[in-house]
């Protein structure tokens, strides 16, 4: 058993500081609005993250995954290399860990990818990724492990989890995309897709392996952007139409290194100001707002008392709960009297 | 049931067979009250009527004992041999034994799920010293419970989710023996982390108590749904929430006629990186992190024009973390914290939070409306000792 392991955000800012934060330098996250194949290669992605609510009453996959082939070759922990493996060109085990905590799955998914990004071998120079010491560490301690053991040593690890939670929201309180399971009640779930030794994978971590897409060897790091979009269209039309609630996050280099290197000053300036804006949200959400709701609540008094409406003020808010509170009931939210509240924070 | 409880804890029952203990997983509430003299241990599902408890036992004051369920009797830390921390009810007059689990939220840093902190072990020998017939000052200890506790290096500020307000809840949340695999068993952010900001704790608030505050809003760190509210002794007021009275249309009229002191006093109270920010747009390059040091904040307050202050002001005003923080703390009014959190603020709030001739905290609407109440006759206070 672990510690807590508090709910973070699915938000390109928190992902970008956080493995950041972990020592991994120059990779940025990108949300993805659309599906679009363009925008993606534009991008030049290591890697996918895709979100989503996880239905808890779908089947588990059992023998075979809904889409793919479970790769348990992938599992076996590192051989001796033989000759042959050598003609593969130093071919890397997969790095795959089960998942044991529901809230480390965020960063468990991106780790995912980067810890298979880490690569030593000639194959890809330009999509070697230096994922840090911290993290190569811990890559190297969990090397001969099997991936339940693997999931145990990440929910195990404090700086990774004291890194995630330095990230969740000041609020106590989840939003919808963690309310937990409940049967009827849907989590969110994170994983990853990403190609690993010329092969595209999906790691989800609920699974008892990688699930290869295509054949092996079909998927080098360079046409990875055009592979994984029919894979992630078939993947979202498995839900229903009016299921919009997903989130697709690309791993890319640092944007604004590319921009500085292409001589692109307008695109650098776009990106500088990207940058900015995640430190500002990242510093309100870590942000203990108790004493400056204090502050506006005596100065909002203050204003209304002078206007002398501090009573009507009350009154139209109470009035609007009341309205809010039964538009609820109405439609079979709520349980309870008149009185009894549902604190809807969103 | 004629008097009020004199102590009240989350906590739910188990079965016991063959050797092993099964927690019911229904919410529910043990108590102990006090009737003609006579002492009844009680308990009920949170969603009955405080009238109606599946369990009353009448105490004769030495028969019962109620004590922790260790595994290592003697030793420092006192933990149950399960994942979750179980008490024993025994009698001297039978062979007849209850077994109960605590479903407020676990403090063990390490997620152990038995492990008693020193405010569980301090709510089972309040409840032992009144079985037998001891004189407790039930208020000392309630307050030390609710404000005193520590947690696995002492730093647990004030955590009244343990000592409850005797109003129904139901929790949507399955809790079985242990929390779940879900279960946060320590405060997130007191481990020092590795980000790149320094000063996570933007906050300006020097006061000891705005980190109890902030401590006490991660102890509610279990997400519920949907509250009933079931006040036993006083009917729960319909009323509002922070999110509702502190809307964009409320505050940002304020924020534009405010004097430039209250400007000033706001902009302190925010985390020193948004001026810091705010004064590199001003600038061309941004690629290396600014110095966050509080002196580095302050300057660049310094730095900033009134109307430039202002719009970082609604800036944070429309943000939605902002909103979601009013959010967390409107539950954290009407879950117990409103003593704490007037205290934090410094607010005049009646009776100091508490219900009147007792000591349990406000809750539900009441609370909120007592918060409301305080910040009016606090700002009514200075006011008139302004004109002086």
């Amino acid at each position: 058993m672990s510690g807590g392991w508090n709910t973070i955000e699915s938000d390109a800012g928190v992902f970008t500081f956080l493995i950041e934060s972990l020592g991994c330098t120059n990779i940025q996250f990108e949300e993805l609005i659309s599906l679009d194949p363009e925008s993606l290669q534009e991008l030049n992605p290591i890697g996918v993250i895709f979100l989503f609510k996880y239905p808890t009453n779908e089947k588990h996959s059992g023998d075979k995954p809904l889409d793919g082939e479970f790769d348990y070759a992938a599992l076996e922990p590192p051989q001796q290399t033989s000759s042959e493996e050598d003609g593969k060109d130093g071919e890397q085990p997969v790095w795959f860990a089960a998942q044991t905590i529901q809230n480390a799955c965020g960063t468990q998914a991106l780790l995912s990818v980067l810890l298979n990004k880490d690569s030593t071998n000639a194959e890809d120079e330009g999509a070697k990724v230096d994922i840090g010491q911290d993290l190569r560490d811990f890559k190297e301690f969990t090397a001969a492990f099997p991936s339940d053991i693997r999931g145990e040593a990440l929910s195990n690890s404090d700086l990774i989890r004291s890194v995630h939670n330095s990230f969740a929201r000041s609020s106590p309180f989840a939003s919808d995309e963690t309310r937990l399971a409940t049967g009827d009640d849907d989590v969110y779930h994170f994983i990853a897709y990403t190609s690993i030794n010329s092969t595209l994978y999906e790691l989800d971590g609920l699974q008892p392996a990688p699930i290869r897409h295509g054949d092996p060897g079909a998927c080098p790091a360079e046409i990875f952007a055009d592979a994984v979009v029919p894979v992630l269209q078939r993947r979202i039309e498995r839900y229903p139409a009016t299921e919009i609630r997903f989130n697709l996050l690309a791993m890319c280099q640092d944007l604004r290194v590319r921009a500085r290197e292409a001589g692109d000053m307008e695109g650098l300036r776009r990106e500088e100001e990207k940058r900015r804006e995640w430190r500002w949200e990242n510093a309100l959400r870590r942000h203990n707002f108790v004493g400056f709701v204090g502050e506006v609540m005596k100065g909002v008094t203050g204003m209304k008392l002078k206007e002398g409406s501090h009573v009507k003020w009350i009154e139209d808010a109470t009035a609007s709960t009341k309205a809010r509170m039964e538009e609820r009931k109405r439609k079979g939210e709520v349980g309870g009297e008149v009185g009894g509240e549902d604190m809807d924070i969103s | 049931m004629a008097s009020s409880p004199l102590i009240t804890f989350k906590a739910g029952k188990c079965a016991f067979a063959s050797r092993k203990v099964t927690p019911d997983p229904t919410p529910g509430y043990l108590y102990l009250y006090s009737e003609d003299d006579l002492l009844h241990l009680c308990w009920r599902p949170r969603s009955a009527p405080a009238s109606d408890p599946e369990m009353d036992l009448l105490m004769i004051p030495g028969d019962g004992t109620f004590h922790p369920l260790v595994k290592n009797p003697g030793s420092e830390s006192v933990e149950s041999p399960t994942t979750g921390r179980i008490f024993v009810l025994k009698f001297s007059s039978s062979s007849q034994k209850y077994y109960f689990w605590m479903q407020s939220a676990p403090q063990n840093k390490d997620g152990k799920l038995g492990w008693f902190s020193a405010r569980d072990q301090k709510i089972g020998q309040v409840i032992d010293a009144l079985l037998q017939g001891e004189e407790v000052d039930i208020e000392q200890e309630a307050r030390e419970i609710r404000e005193g506790g520590q947690g696995d290096d002492g730093d647990d500020g004030g955590d009244a989710d343990a000592m409850e307000v005797d109003h129904g809840e139901s929790l949507t949340r399955q809790e079985t023996g242990g929390a779940g695999q879900d279960a946060t068993g320590g405060d997130p952010r007191e481990e020092g982390h590795a980000s790149r900001e320094g000063g996570a704790d933007g906050g300006r608030a020097p006061t000891d108590t705005n980190s109890l505050v902030q401590n006490f809003l991660q102890s509610l760190n279990q997400p519920t749904q949907t509250r009933q509210q079931q006040q036993q002794h006083q009917q729960d007021i319909p009323y509002t929430t922070l999110p509702e009275l502190l809307t964009p249309a409320t505050t940002l009229p304020f924020i534009s006629s405010a004097t430039p002191d209250q400007i000033d006093t706001l902009c302190s109270m925010l985390p020193p990186e948004l001026f810091l920010l705010a004064q590199e747009s001003n600038s061309t390059s941004s690629s290396s992190d600014p110095n966050l040091t509080p002196a580095a904040g302050e300057a660049a307050i310094e730095a900033l024009s009134l109307e430039q202050k202002k719009e970082i002001i609604v800036r944070a005003l429309r943000s939605p973390q902002f909103q979601q923080s009013l959010g967390s703390l409107t539950v954290a009014l009407r879950d117990g914290g409103l003593p704490m959190i007037g205290e934090a603020l410094r607010l005049d709030i009646e009776h100091g939070g508490v219900i009147r001739g007792g000591s349990m905290p406000l809750g539900g609407g009441r609370a909120v409306e007592a918060f409301v109440e305080g910040v009016k006759r606090t700002v009514e206070e200075e006011e008139r000792k302004a004109k002086k």
